[in-house]
């Protein structure tokens, strides 16, 4: 990692500095209305718009995951954050998920699994969004517990019954934040907890064993065969293929039990699986990957201006990707079937075509970049263009057949457009439409 | 730059269907599309001229 490019980076998201805030100066800085009254501020005062703190997010996910030389991380941050979802219009959740995402996922991405999952377990904005936060002896919520065992650890098909999930809550309660609209740090509320004795699976707590019995399940949960499993299947889903094989998952939950949860050993395990190897350019990309990846083979970069940010976002929107929005704790889906459909595919178009146009205003892409090598004029006909730029920018992964059907449609396009400037040389006019045509090539929208 | 609509709605349609059907499987990759293929899982992708340099250097060339 090139620490000068990493202090440009930081120097660019400097101006955003909600970024930097704890949840406390977060709902100081960007208050609703209401929240206003509670803090007993001058309801008049103009203060920050709670919708600026998702703009900014919004923004330092796409600069770093544009520009960070350290992209792995920026993969495996939005991997965790997706698996251990939080919803940001989810009331009070607006002030934590800022502080969510830099200090209890990013944190823990090259760390061990029990470790991430007890720090989410005690993050305010998952007790928000999961209502653990009310969860007391007498009045159980079941709703983090459910998803503790369903979507963050075993997985659906465990074994695990609805008794499970009762106790697993009962353990839980207490479990807490001092102030749910303040949402200030975890708080333990031993008055609140259900000091009788339980079981969960096969894992049994005494009477009155406290915090020690949340933390005692979480790790158990974390060490769990089934967690190991679901965990690897996951993680193979993402980095492998839609299906990966039986095989490869158990070789991954094998290094999952071995090392104890440690997240490093098992991204070196994926990496070393043959059927990695032989999964080249089959995984689609999301909205997101795919945007970013547009952006990244163009050579552009992002202007971090939460004034610019609207095409974008609206493409996320549209798309069925906001980002820090999605609502359900399963978080966004990582297959094919959830992301292919002619209405995404038109938004994919359309953003590329404004991409590659440099009509983005959140996207400064010089074009030169790409064109400055053929400025002499070698590039007379368009299939040479064409050839050029899979060669030289999208590293030829574009199959022959494509490439055909593309210069089939960048004619067709022109019948359309009755393009008058014959005259010119032939990148002068058509470069935007033919690297809008690759990067919507199926080559390029899978990874 | 402006771009007929049908035409937009057509393209997209087709790329759908093609999308889910020819998802290809490597028999060898060369080095440059073994970088591609890790800049694409491990990271957002290559960024212009990253996986050819990836490719001759190894990872250190990538931090210049």
């Amino acid at each position: 990692m090139n620490p000068k490019t990493e202090a440009k980076l930081e120097e660019k998201l400097k101006k955003l500095s909600s970024l930097k805030y704890t949840n406390q100066q977060m709902l100081a800085a960007f208050p609703k209305q209401n929240e206003k009254t509670m803090l007993g501020l001058d309801p008049d005062k103009i203060e920050g718009d709670p919708k600026d703190i998702l703009k900014e997010l919004v923004i330092q996910k796409i600069v770093r995951s544009v520009e960070s030389e350290n992209q792995f991380e920026e993969v495996l941050v939005d991997f965790w954050f997706n698996h251990f979802n939080v919803y940001f219009d989810k009331g009070a959740v607006r002030h934590a998920v800022t502080s969510y995402e830099r200090d209890v996922i990013r944190p823990h991405v090259f760390g061990n699994f029990k470790d991430m999952l007890m720090a989410t377990a005690k993050s305010p904005a998952m007790l928000f969004y999961l209502d653990n936060h009310k969860s007391r002896k007498g009045q159980i919520n079941e709703n983090y517990a459910r998803e503790l065992l369903e979507l963050h650890t075993l997985g659906v098909d465990a074994g695990y019954t609805q008794r499970d999930i009762q106790e697993t809550a009962r353990v839980l309660t207490g479990w807490s934040i001092q102030k749910a609209y303040q949402i200030s740090d975890f708080r333990f509320l031993k008055n609140q907890h259900d000091k009788d004795p339980k079981t969960v699976l096969d894992l049994e707590f005494k009477k009155n064993e406290g915090i020690k019995e949340g933390e005692r399940l979480i790790e158990y949960l974390a060490l769990h065969p089934s967690t190991a499993k679901f965990i690897s299947k996951k993680l193979a889903v993402k980095f492998i293929s839609d299906s990966p094989s039986k095989e490869s998952v158990n070789k991954l939950a094998d290094i999952f039990i071995k090392s104890r949860g440690n997240l490093k050993e098992v991204y070196l395990a994926l990496f070393q699986l043959d059927e990695f190897w032989k999964s080249e350019n089959i995984k689609i990309k999301t909205p997101f990957e795919y945007f970013i990846s547009s952006v990244r083979i163009l050579n552009a970069s992002i202007i971090p201006d939460t004034e610019k940010i609207n095409i974008v976002k609206r493409f996320f929107d549209q798309s069925g990707q906001s980002l820090y929005r999605c609502q359900p704790p399963t978080g966004f889906k990582a297959t094919a079937d959830f992301w292919v459909n002619p209405g995404a595919m038109v938004n994919r178009i359309n953003l590329a075509l404004k991409l590659s146009d440099d009509q983005i205003p959140q996207v400064s892409f010089d074009k030169n970049n790409i064109l400055n090598p053929i400025k002499n004029n070698k590039y007379r006909n368009q299939d040479e263009l064409v050839q050029y730029f899979n060669k030289n920018v999208f590293n030829s992964i574009i199959h022959k057949k494509t490439l055909a059907k593309l210069d089939q449609l960048v004619n067709e396009s022109e019948q359309y457009q009755q393009d008058s400037r014959k005259e010119l040389p032939i990148y002068y006019f058509k470069t935007e439409k033919i690297l809008a045509l690759m990067l919507s090539t199926p080559e390029f929208q899978r990874r | 730059m402006t771009i007929n609509v049908k035409w937009i709605l057509r393209l997209s349609i087709s790329l759908a269907a093609v999308i889910v059907v020819t998802s290809q499987k490597s028999i060898a990759m060369n080095t440059t599309e073994k970088a591609v293929h890790v800049l694409n899982r491990f990271a957002y992708g290559p960024k212009l001229g990253e996986a050819k340099k990836l490719a001759q250097t190894g990872d250190k060339g990538l931090a210049d």
